[in-house]
């Protein structure tokens, strides 16, 4: 539930007088888009983004000599020159939960995990977050599907569970949600991932047990 | 009157020795019962040709599974444990050899491919395959046979491009899994969406990876699909690919658990539509690949329909063009 656990640990880091061209390079070799911009002491002062670069560079649609113009001084400018500094950080003690309402905010891809000390331990991308969450819903796992019931009653969610746990049927999720359905109601239902191909016996029990399957 | 082509049927009463424990395993000997009263009752019966396989040696199994698998597939069934991974394989003491012997039978159907001058041939095996990956049992299945009869291909016969369609309801895992960096074989499923089925693999955008991008094509149905959404994707997404590939052989996971009146799946395709599959298969068989081609059963659990499925399937790839 951290971003500790899906952060990318260590990340490369620039200085402040690291030039532009150079930290364009970086990104473009590694394949990413976010770089964050440390003091000598590992602190966070800025982030630079490939969006950031490539609005330094001279625009297409300038004539050739305007053009080198600005390529000679982007070619001189320090990232300093173009960093975000009004910066969000996440933290050790930041959740997923945290790291999305962040980055849905303030409409970004990436935000700098930082310990107390302000030092940058790691950067935490949108893609991060869809891989916690996928993990967090089971996605990924393998010879599961899932298996959803309507939360009639306060004891549903009990009753389900019995079920499966009495036929020694492996769940690894369960979740409870609210669903809009037509005319503008809501619907409870309670989603739980089997660990199971043979679908039919669970959903035959399910219903056995009363249970309404959706 | 249609006039089909002879059926070569790889078949062993060891089959039937594969004991899933009875009670509500929908992976049980009946299936295969099924299948034959069909096929010996019905329009193809003067065609069908029962073959009895060979059980396949260790070398070809190695190719796709590795040693300490085997090992402790072997180990499990002789020890008398009831299921091997997951709850789901139920096992017997018997369940090691039959499956040794499905593997020879999916070898076999490779040898009468090549032998034979444009037949029909179909491998009626237990267990079943595809959801088995190198080291994992899953879904029922232990050996890949689907994949050992790919790489048995190559290897055996030197034919490199293989073209494996997979129309059970279910998404094959394990194949994707064998050949997921392999440029030499295509793998192509229609199942239902992974979201709502087992085993939850087989979305749209696992496309292959490394030198194998692009060589896996998954059409994920929702659920309650009917037939005209697997012909469209027959039409307008399968055979492009195939087309694009060129393969030298083709290699069917035959499945019929997309039956309406099969529960192992929320699909809803007729009976009918096994025969349309069959005959794409067949001209594209024909057309792409000088009719080298075999079927390997792998799903179908409701054993009042998956008789006159496979039935109907045949019919389709065996019917003279």
């Amino acid at each position: 539930m951290f971003v500790t656990s899906y952060m990318t640990k260590t990340p490369i880091t620039v200085s402040t007088d690291t030039l532009i061209p150079a930290a364009r390079e970086i990104l473009k070799k590694n394949g990413f888009r976010h770089l964050p911009v440390t003091g000598p002491d590992g602190k966070i002062l800025g982030m630079v983004t490939d969006r950031d670069i490539r609005s330094a560079y001279p625009s297409s649609v300038l004539d050739e000599t305007e053009k080198k113009q600005i390529l000679d001084k982007v070619k001189a400018m320090p990232v300093s020159s173009i960093m975000s500094t009004e910066l969000s950080c996440l933290n050790l003690r930041s959740t997923i939960d945290d790291a999305l309402i962040s980055l849905d905010k303030q409409n970004i891809g990436a935000l700098p995990v930082v310990d107390d000390s302000s030092k940058v331990i790691g950067i935490f991308s949108i893609r991060d977050l869809m891989k916690a969450y996928g993990e967090l819903f089971g996605l990924y796992e393998k010879g599961s599907a899932l298996v959803s019931v309507e939360n009639e009653t306060s004891d549903t969610m009990s009753k389900a569970l019995k079920v499966l746990e009495a036929r020694a049927i492996p769940f690894t999720r369960v979740i409870k949600a609210t669903h809009p359905v037509e005319d503008g109601k809501m619907q409870e239902v309670i989603h739980i991932r089997v660990q199971t191909m043979n679908l039919p016996s669970v959903k035959e029990a399910l219903k056995d047990a009363g249970l309404k399957l959706l | 009157m249609a006039q089909f082509k002879p059926v070569n049927v790889l078949f062993s009463d060891r089959f039937m020795d594969h004991d899933t424990g009875g009670g509500d395993h929908p992976e049980s000997p009946k299936r295969l019962t099924s299948i034959l009263r069909s096929l010996q009752s019905g329009p193809l019966k003067d065609q069908i040709r029962i073959i009895e396989p060979a059980q396949a040696d260790k070398d070809l199994i190695l190719s796709v599974h590795p040693k300490d698998y085997l090992m402790r597939f072997e180990e499990a069934c002789l020890s008398g444990r009831e299921t091997f991974g997951h709850s789901d394989n139920r096992i017997c003491y018997e369940t090691f050899e039959v499956a040794l012997l499905a593997a020879g039978a999916c070898k076999q159907a490779v040898d009468l491919a090549e032998e034979s001058n444009g037949e029909v041939t179909i491998s009626l095996v237990r267990p079943p395959g595809h959801h088995a990956e190198k080291g994992m049992p899953l879904g029922f299945c232990f050996l890949n046979n689907v994949s050992l009869a790919a790489k048995y291909w190559q290897k055996r016969y030197n034919r490199q491009k293989i073209f494996i369609l997979d129309f059970d309801a279910h998404h094959g895992n394990g194949i994707q899994e064998i050949f997921d960096e392999d440029p030499s074989v295509f793998y192509a499923s229609i199942h239902e969406h992974p979201t709502f089925s087992f085993p939850g693999t087989g979305y749209e955008d696992e496309t292959g990876t490394g030198s194998g991008e692009g060589f896996t094509l998954n059409v994920a149905l929702p659920p309650g699909a009917t037939d005209s959404l697997v012909l469209k994707a027959l039409k307008e997404r399968i055979e492009p690919a195939l087309e694009k590939f060129e393969p030298d052989c083709l290699v069917v996971a035959a499945g019929f658990d997309g039956h309406e009146a099969d529960d192992m799946s929320g699909l809803a395709y007729s009976t009918g539509l096994f025969g349309h599959i069959g005959s794409f298969l067949a001209v594209w068989a024909q057309r792409y690949c000088q009719d080298r081609i075999i079927s390997i059963l792998e799903g179908g659990y409701n054993p009042d329909f998956l008789g006159p499925s496979v039935e109907m399937y045949l019919g389709g790839l065996a019917v003279e063009i």
